[in-house]
């Protein structure tokens, strides 16, 4: 399969990195995240919204604000697709829960309201009054190259922009032990994307051929991220259960 | 009364939290839910977790006097005591 895809608007978050200069020196390779569960600012909403949020609520509901655009034209029009990518989800809160259950017993319900995979793109839509639909897909390493697929599958069918977020917090340092699953610096990385030709910087997706892929063992989405800022020619993603290569549209390039 | 009440306005800070909100800053009489603080549901259930474990007092989901409980702090305060007199 063969997808174009524009990047209409993008944003990302992540500990240590200050804005658009912040994430050029990292691209660099000048700076790193910082693996620490700092937490963005979220001035835009009521202080009642956000009390129980963790890591990965805070950084999709910024990246998702600052994507979906606060200049969004009311009513109908501000419906847009959402697709959130995580390999972890809210671990952070599933750990709260299990201590607080092998201690006390008991389970608390704020807590797990806000314990389930969908809950950070829920909460975007509820903080966006955004009402398209959402849903968030796991699909282990390669979350970000399946959630891809996935947007590139939706613009297939239907032309209005998809708003891809590929986020994951940091782990529980419980989970350290556990290798690869626990490892990688918390990010947010959010994609408006629509079909090739809608304006912006536009890709071309080929899915579905392996090959070799680029070593650094980073999250998919910040290596794609490194790739957009800084990289040259291809870049393959996704392992052998979904592989997809990523290249720049050339001008004039058939879609 | 009013040290219980006290007691249930920092009981609600902590279980809920309620950042930037001090025990001072709650009204006894005014409502918990919707207007006066805006808790919702969900911190109907987590109040009501936090009272159980710190009275010992439970509270039945089919109890349709719930509401009337939970109206205000004085209230809980009142049912509080009516349950530990």
């Amino acid at each position: 399969m063969r997808s174009s895809l524009a990047i209409l608007r993008r944003a990302a978050w992540a500990p240590g990195i200050e804005g658009e200069a912040g994430w050029a020196d990292w691209a660099a390779g000048s700076i790193a995240i910082e693996a620490s569960s700092a937490v963005p600012d979220l001035p835009f909403l009521p202080p009642l919204f956000k009390r129980r949020l963790g890591q990965l609520d805070r950084m999709v509901l910024l990246v998702g604000h600052e994507a979906l655009g606060a200049e969004r034209p009311a009513g109908p029009k501000a419906a847009a697709r959402t697709l959130l990518a995580t390999r972890r989800g809210e671990l952070g809160q599933q750990w709260k829960i299990s201590a607080a259950l092998a201690e006390t017993g008991e389970v608390s319900p704020a807590a797990f309201s806000l314990s389930v995979f969908n809950a950070p793109i829920s909460l975007l839509s509820i903080a966006e009054v955004n009402k398209g639909s959402s849903c968030a897909t796991h699909a282990g390493e390669h979350s970000f190259a399946a959630g891809l697929c996935c947007c590139a599958g939706m613009l297939a069918r239907d032309p209005e922009p998809v708003l891809l977020i590929a986020a994951d917090e940091l782990a529980p340092e419980a989970y350290a032990e556990l290798g690869p699953e626990a490892k990688g610096a918390p990010h947010a990385l959010t994609l408006l994307l629509g079909r090739g030709g809608s304006g912006g910087e536009e890709l071309v997706l080929e899915a579905g051929t392996a090959g070799p892929e680029a070593a650094g063992g980073e999250p998919e989405a910040l290596a794609f991220f490194r790739w957009l800022l800084a990289g040259e020619g291809e870049l393959r993603l996704g392992g052998e259960e979904w592989p997809i290569a990523l290249t720049r549209a050339r001008p004039g390039s058939p879609r | 009364m009013d040290e219980l009440e006290n007691e249930i306005k920092r009981i609600i800070v902590d279980s809920l939290d309620l950042e930037g909100v001090k025990p001072s800053d709650i009204d006894s009489t005014a409502p918990l839910f919707g207007e006066g603080l805006g808790l919702d549901s969900i911190d109907a259930l987590e109040l009501g977790v936090a009272m159980k474990k710190k009275y010992n007092i439970s509270f039945s989901s089919e109890d349709k006097e719930n509401r009337k409980h939970f109206a205000s702090v004085r209230a809980l305060a009142e049912y509080v005591s009516s349950k530990s007199a």
